[in-house]
């Protein structure tokens, strides 16, 4: 027996879901979603094997919710129109039901995970691919235990590396997330932030002056009057981004 | 444009033919003497006035060729006196200018022609710049107005198809828990999008004609989000002749109601007002939100962001779509000039 849980804003949605599944007694539903936060809770504490995501959704999307999960289960998107989505599945080989979709395309979904085994890092290259162009992104979102936060990347002040984690430094506070660094340079490049040490990441708006320390070197001091040491390269990218 | 030029080289030629003729008159030169004697000098005038304003006409010289300009006037001036000195030697007519108060040589007369061909220069210059400003304007103000179309198009449709597919999703559910209920879909569907369709290429309409748009909307959206949501619309006395883009509404109802349905399982309230105030049509939409939707990113999505820029393309204002958030609602309102 496959534990399934259906991730929809829509009840309609989720109820043509549970139709369908119907005629697959080896599939059972323990529990529907309104929302990402909801599935959040509710996958921590069934441990699904499979779930239907929808992807615009209310509060965090779909990927937003994949991209917090520890371990993520199997996941069939469903979706009405997403171009961006819609790529990165195809090239990475992820099912996804595009709305509507008949019951043929739904049992080729179902027969398609049955036969394969769910690969993870698959879906984690495809959420690094996608996420970045999500027409949402102009926040992170965080996870802390059972607490899920959005933050909004006009409040990040800056990031800093720390073993597999990034610490998000904001002006409401400090976030932990569990991501390269070299992801978020990339995504947040052309948002202002500047790689300015080897594991410091600083949005340049909050930037107040730079000032010499020891020889040859730099520090970035912030608007919050916080020191932060800048390494002769981080430096020349600091200088080059605010063209001086 | 060559006869306007040819016309305002008659300018300076007349002129100087007057003013020189009269001048000699009151010297006692007779009148037909003071005239050809006026005629000699006036007429290389106005032709090198008409030379210069036609050359202008296809090359016109920038701020830093001045001194070239300059440099071609005072030539001109030149040839124009010793023209005038040469013609009027040969052709005897030299007789007046024995009269030493007229004769004080040639520098005063050389710098009156130099400052009338200068200024005769400016004037033509001044008048193609504006000429070519206005051309270049008008076909800006043109591609500009065809891209704020296309871009309207695009805005539109790029809000079209979430709630197409997934409308069309739900017509698709309902077939096989409620088929009554998926006719009565359909048919409404149908209503929304030959509406919105009829509505794409006029700007502006009433207000009146989009609420009858937003009903239908509702009614789709309360069949989706099974029956939990009330409407309630306030309008004004007076406001339902007043003006609004077409389906600006719907976005941002679309956004109410996502946000008002969310971590709630009771009927949720969407509020619609309108009020007219100084010639202005005030809406304001507001859903219920709990504490935790304070955690949602400033820039609310896609929907909310188009608003804002449609409504900046119409009236080239960025400061016409306001978001409140208090303790229970969350209230979005709009200020269309009429």
């Amino acid at each position: 027996m496959k534990k399934v849980i259906i991730v929809d804003d829509e009840p309609l949605a989720r109820s043509l879901i549970k139709k369908y599944l119907d005629k697959h007694p080896n599939f059972e539903v323990i529990d529907e979603c309104g929302d990402g936060f909801e599935a959040s809770k509710s996958i921590l504490k069934f441990n699904p094997d499979l779930i239907f995501l929808d992807i615009q959704m209310p509060r965090i999307s779909g990927f937003e919710l994949l991209e917090i999960l520890e371990n993520p289960p199997s996941v069939i998107f469903t979706t009405a129109f997403d171009e961006f989505a819609l790529k990165a599945f195809e090239s990475n080989a992820i099912d996804y039901l595009l709305k509507p979709f008949s019951i043929e395309r739904f049992n080729k979904a179902l027969s398609k995970y049955e036969a394969m085994n769910p690969d993870q890092g698959q879906l984690k290259k495809m959420l690094n691919e996608v996420l970045p162009l999500h027409s949402e992104q102009e926040r992170i979102v965080v996870k802390n235990g059972a607490d899920i936060r959005v933050v909004p990347i006009v409040e990040i002040v800056y990031l800093e590396a720390m073993d597999d984690y990034v610490k998000i430094f904001t002006q409401n506070g400090m976030f932990m997330k569990k991501q390269t660094m070299s992801y978020f340079e990339k995504t947040l490049e052309d948002k202002g932030f500047v790689r300015v040490h080897r594991s410091i990441l600083l949005n340049s708006g909050e930037l107040h002056r730079i000032e010499p320390s020891e020889k040859d070197h730099y520090s970035a001091i912030l608007k919050s009057g916080k020191k932060i040491s800048l390494s002769r390269q981080g430096y020349g990218r600091l200088r080059e981004k605010l063209g001086i | 444009m060559n006869r306007k030029i040819l016309l305002g080289a008659l300018i300076p030629t007349v002129g100087w033919l007057l003013i020189h003729a009269i001048f000699l008159i009151e010297h006692q030169i007779e009148l037909e003497f003071a005239f050809s004697d006026a005629a000699l000098f006036a007429i290389p005038l106005g032709m090198a006035a008409w030379i210069g304003g036609i050359t202008l006409r296809y090359y016109r010289p920038d701020w830093k060729r001045i001194p070239a300009i300059l440099i071609w006037t005072a030539t001109e001036a030149l040839i124009i006196i010793y023209l005038y000195d040469y013609l009027a030697e040969n052709l005897g007519q030299m007789d007046w200018r024995i009269n030493e108060q007229l004769s004080q040589g040639n520098t005063l007369l050389f710098l009156l022609v130099y400052f009338v061909l200068n200024i005769f220069t400016l004037f033509v210059w001044i008048w193609l710049n504006n000429l070519e400003k206005e051309v270049i304007d008008k076909r800006s103000l043109e591609t500009e107005k065809l891209a704020k179309e296309s871009e309207l198009e695009g805005l539109k449709l790029q809000l079209q198809p979430h709630f197409l597919f997934n409308s069309l999703n739900s017509v698709n559910a309902l077939l096989h828990v409620n088929p009554e209920e998926a006719s009565r879909m359909v048919l409404l569907l149908s209503d929304f999008f030959r509406s919105s369709l009829r509505k794409s290429q006029d700007t502006l309409i009433t207000l009146n004609e989009e609420l009858e748009t937003v009903q239908l909307y509702l009614q789709i959206e309360e069949i989706r989000f099974s029956s939990r949501l009330l409407v309630e619309i306030k309008l004004q006395e007076y406001c339902n002749e007043l003006k609004l883009p077409a389906l600006i509404l719907q976005p941002i109802i679309e956004n109410a109601i996502k946000h008002g349905l969310y971590g709630t399982t009771e009927k949720v309230v969407i509020q619609i007002e309108a009020v007219k105030s100084m010639n202005q049509l005030i809406l304001r939409v507001s859903n219920p939100y709990t504490r935790e939707d304070s955690t949602i990113s400033k820039g609310t999505g896609f929907g909310l962001k188009s608003v804002n820029r449609r409504l900046y393309l119409i009236y080239a204002r960025n400061d016409l779509m306001k978001l409140e958030k208090n303790q229970e609602k969350f209230v979005v309102q709009l200020t269309l000039p009429q």
